[in-house]
C-alpha cells in the first residue's frame, strides 16, 4: 500500500512541480524565530542544516517511508546530497517554485491557462569558519521569459541575493549585501497585498546593511537599502525599514515595521503592525495591517499625497502531519480620505507538504471590489503550486 | 487555552435532544454538553439581483453589498459535535453595477438586515472547528430613482449557506471566517471577531 502512495506521491511531485521553505506560519509548531531555520535572521531565502532537518522531521508527512525509519534518520537524508556530508565551508541549494493557475474559470470567453516558473534559484552558501561566524550567502537565478528588470536577459542566469552575515555575538547580526528588505511578515505569497504592492516582493532585494538584535523574546532589525544592483537608476529606492518583535507569551508575537525611502520617480512611507498567534500543533494565525503612502515625485500638485492602507490575514490549519488548509484573506485601499476602490481576495485552500522537499498547493481566489463607481463581477482564479527544495 | 462558558449537565438547551436522538450511543449521551455565548462583529459582502422599471420597460441589473454586522450567538457541542443559534443584525452600503441592457441604472443605497444564523460544527481541535452555517435574513434597501428609472432588490428575505472557519484566538476572542452562496447565484463573505462568554 506505501509503495502506491509512494509511487503517487512521486508521479505527483514530479509532474505537477511546488516548492518548500519555511513558513511564519510554523510558529504553530514552536517556532517562532526566522533564524532558527534560514540564514537570514529576516525570514526567508535559503534553510540551514536544522531548517532542513525540521522540515523533513516534523513538518513534512513520512507516509512514504517504512514506520521503521526514525524521524532522526530521515533528518540525517535532509542534506543537499541526501546523508552525504558536505565540506563544513560549503552549503549549496536549490529551489524551484511553479504556478499553474486558471482565470476565470468556467467563462467561455474569458477563461484564460497560464503556466509560470515563478522561482528557480541555486543557493551556494559558503562559511569562513566551522561556527559560521562569517557567512556569504549567494543566489542565482533562472529568469525566465519574465526577467524582473531591464537589464536581465531572458532565460538567463543573475545574481538575485548576496551578502555577507557575520555573527557578531548571539546577539548581534549584521548583514551586508543584496538581500530582501525587512518589513512585516515575510510570507511565501509575494503577490500578496503587504508584498509586491508595497515593493516587497520576490524580486525587490536591495543592497545594503541590516543590523538585527536578537533575545529570545524580542528582536529588532535595521535596515538600510540603497536599491536594487539590477534596477534601472531612476527606479532604485534609498531609504531605512526597521521592523521588531515581542513574544508576550510562549506562540503569541506582536509586531510593528516602518519603512521610508525615494527613488527620483516615487517615495513610500509605509507603516504596518502584525501578530503571529499559534493556536495548535502546526495551525496558526497570522495578520498585518498597515498604513501606505506612495507619492509619485514626476507629478507636480498641490494635492496631498494619499494614504491608503491594507490588511492580511492569514490562517494555517493542521490536519495531519504535512497536510493543512490554508485562508489568506486580503484587502487594500489606495486613499482612505476620499472614495476609492476597496479591492479584497479571499484564497482558500490546502498546502501540502507530501514528502521531504516538496510542497503542493491547491487554490481557489476569489477576488471582489467594492466602488462607489459601480459594482463589478467577482473575479475567480484557481491555482496549483509545485516546490521542490534541495 | 482556558475554556469559556459553563458545563450543562440536564439537557437543557433543546439542541442537547437533537443530538441525543442523533448519537444515541451511551458513551456521547452520558457526556458533558458545553455551552457558551457569544457576541460579535463581521464584516460582510455579497452582491444581489436588482430589478429595473421604468413606465412600461423590466431590465435586470446587479449590486455590490458590504457593511457591518453584529451577532449574538449561543452554543451548545458535546464531545466535539456543537450546534449554534445566533441572531444576526447590520448594516451596509450597496451600489449598482448599471449594466442593465435597455436601462442604465445608476446609483447607491443604505441597506439594513435582520435575520438568524444557525450553525453546527466540528471541533477538529480545541481552538479550531469547521462548520456549515445557515444565514437567514430580511434587507431593507432603498434604492433612490434614477433618470426615472426604480430599482428594486431581487430578494427581501435571503438565504446563504456558508463554510466556516473559527479559530479561538485567547481565552476570550474567536476569529470566523465564513463564506459561501447566497440565494443560489452569488458569494458572501462574513470575516470577524466573537467575544466570548
Amino acid at each position: 500500500m506505501k509503495s502506491y502512495l509512494a509511487l503517487f506521491i512521486f508521479i505527483g511531485s514530479t509532474f505537477l512541480t511546488i516548492s518548500v521553505k519555511a513558513y511564519p506560519h510554523f510558529i504553530g509548531y514552536g517556532y517562532s524565530s526566522c533564524i532558527t531555520c534560514h540564514y537570514s535572521g529576516s525570514g526567508g531565502g535559503a534553510l540551514n542544516d536544522y531548517g532542513r532537518a525540521l522540515f523533513t522531521n516534523e513538518i513534512a508527512a513520512r507516509d512514504i517511508y517504512d514506520d521503521k525509519i526514525s524521524d532522526e534518520e530521515l533528518s540525517a537524508r535532509s542534506g543537499f546530497l541526501g546523508a552525504t556530508p558536505l565540506p563544513w565551508w560549503l552549503r549549496p541549494g536549490f529551489k524551484y517554485r511553479g504556478l499553474w493557475m486558471r482565470n476565470n474559470p468556467g467563462s467561455a470567453k474569458n477563461q484564460v491557462d497560464r503556466y509560470i516558473n515563478m522561482q528557480t534559484d541555486l543557493n551556494l552558501n559558503f562559511f569562513f569558519d566551522k561556527k559560521q561566524k562569517v557567512t556569504l550567502v549567494t543566489t542565482t537565478s533562472y529568469a525566465d521569459r519574465y526577467p524582473p528588470y531591464p537589464d536581465i536577459q531572458k532565460w538567463s542566469t543573475y545574481s538575485k541575493e548576496y551578502y555577507l552575515r557575520w555573527k557578531m555575538t548571539n546577539t548581534y547580526w549584521l548583514y551586508v549585501g543584496q538581500m530582501d528588505k525587512t518589513f512585516g511578515i515575510r510570507d511565501a505569497d509575494h503577490t500578496a497585498v503587504h508584498r509586491s504592492p508595497l515593493r516587497l516582493g520576490q524580486f525587490d532585494q536591495s543592497l545594503g546593511a541590516i543590523f538585527h538584535i536578537t533575545y529570545p523574546e524580542w528582536d529588532v532589525a535595521l535596515n538600510y537599502f540603497v536599491g536594487n544592483a539590477k534596477e534601472p537608476k531612476t527606479d532604485k529606492q534609498q531609504g531605512l525599514a526597521m521592523t521588531g518583535e515581542y513574544q508576550l507569551v510562549e506562540k503569541l508575537k506582536i509586531g510593528a515595521s516602518f519603512l521610508s525611502s525615494s527613488s527620483e520617480s516615487t517615495a513610500w512611507n509605509i507603516f504596518s503592525m502584525h501578530t503571529r498567534i499559534g493556536l495548535d500543533k502546526g495551525s496558526s494565525f497570522l495578520a498585518e495591517a498597515g498604513l501606505k503612502q506612495k507619492k509619485n515625485k514626476t507629478i507636480t500638485t498641490t494635492d496631498k499625497t494619499p494614504l491608503g492602507s491594507y490588511v492580511w490575514l492569514s490562517s494555517m490549519v493542521n490536519l495531519r502531519r504535512g497536510y493543512n488548509v490554508l485562508s489568506n484573506i486580503e484587502f487594500s485601499r489606495d486613499d482612505m480620505n476620499k472614495t476609492s476602490d476597496e479591492n479584497y481576495r479571499w484564497s482558500l485552500g490546502t498546502i501540502f507538504f507530501p514528502m521531504p522537499r516538496t510542497e503542493v498547493r491547491l487554490m481557489a481566489v476569489n477576488g471582489k471590489t467594492f466602488s462607489e463607481g459601480g459594482a463589478s463581477e467577482d473575479s475567480w482564479q484557481l491555482q496549483s503550486q509545485f516546490h521542490v527544495s534541495y | 487555552m482556558k475554556t469559556v462558558g459553563s458545563y450543562n449537565h440536564n439537557f437543557t438547551f433543546p439542541i442537547s435532544f437533537l443530538f441525543f436522538f442523533l448519537f444515541s450511543t451511551s458513551a456521547f449521551a452520558q457526556s458533558k454538553t458545553y455551552t457558551y455565548q457569544s457576541v460579535g462583529i463581521s464584516h460582510i459582502q455579497f452582491q444581489e439581483d436588482l430589478n429595473l422599471e421604468k413606465n412600461i420597460s423590466l431590465d435586470k441589473d446587479y449590486a455590490s453589498l458590504r457593511g457591518t454586522v453584529i451577532q449574538f450567538q449561543k452554543q451548545t457541542s458535546v464531545q466535539g459535535l456543537g450546534f449554534s443559534m445566533g441572531a444576526i443584525a447590520g448594516l451596509g452600503r450597496a451600489v449598482a453595477a448599471g449594466s442593465g441592457g435597455t436601462l442604465s441604472y445608476s446609483g447607491g443605497a443604505q441597506w439594513f438586515l435582520l435575520g438568524v444564523t444557525p450553525k453546527i460544527y466540528y471541533r477538529l481541535t480545541k481552538p479550531i472547528s469547521f462548520g456549515v452555517q445557515g444565514l437567514a435574513f430580511y434587507k431593507s434597501t432603498k434604492w433612490a430613482d434614477y433618470n426615472g428609472i426604480t430599482a428594486t432588490s431581487k430578494h427581501n428575505f435571503n438565504f446563504a449557506v456558508l463554510g466556516d472557519l473559527t479559530m479561538q484566538l485567547t481565552d476570550y476572542i474567536e476569529f470566523v471566517q465564513s463564506a459561501g452562496s447566497i440565494n443560489g447565484d452569488a458569494t458572501l463573505w462574513k470575516i470577524g471577531l466573537n467575544y466570548l462568554f
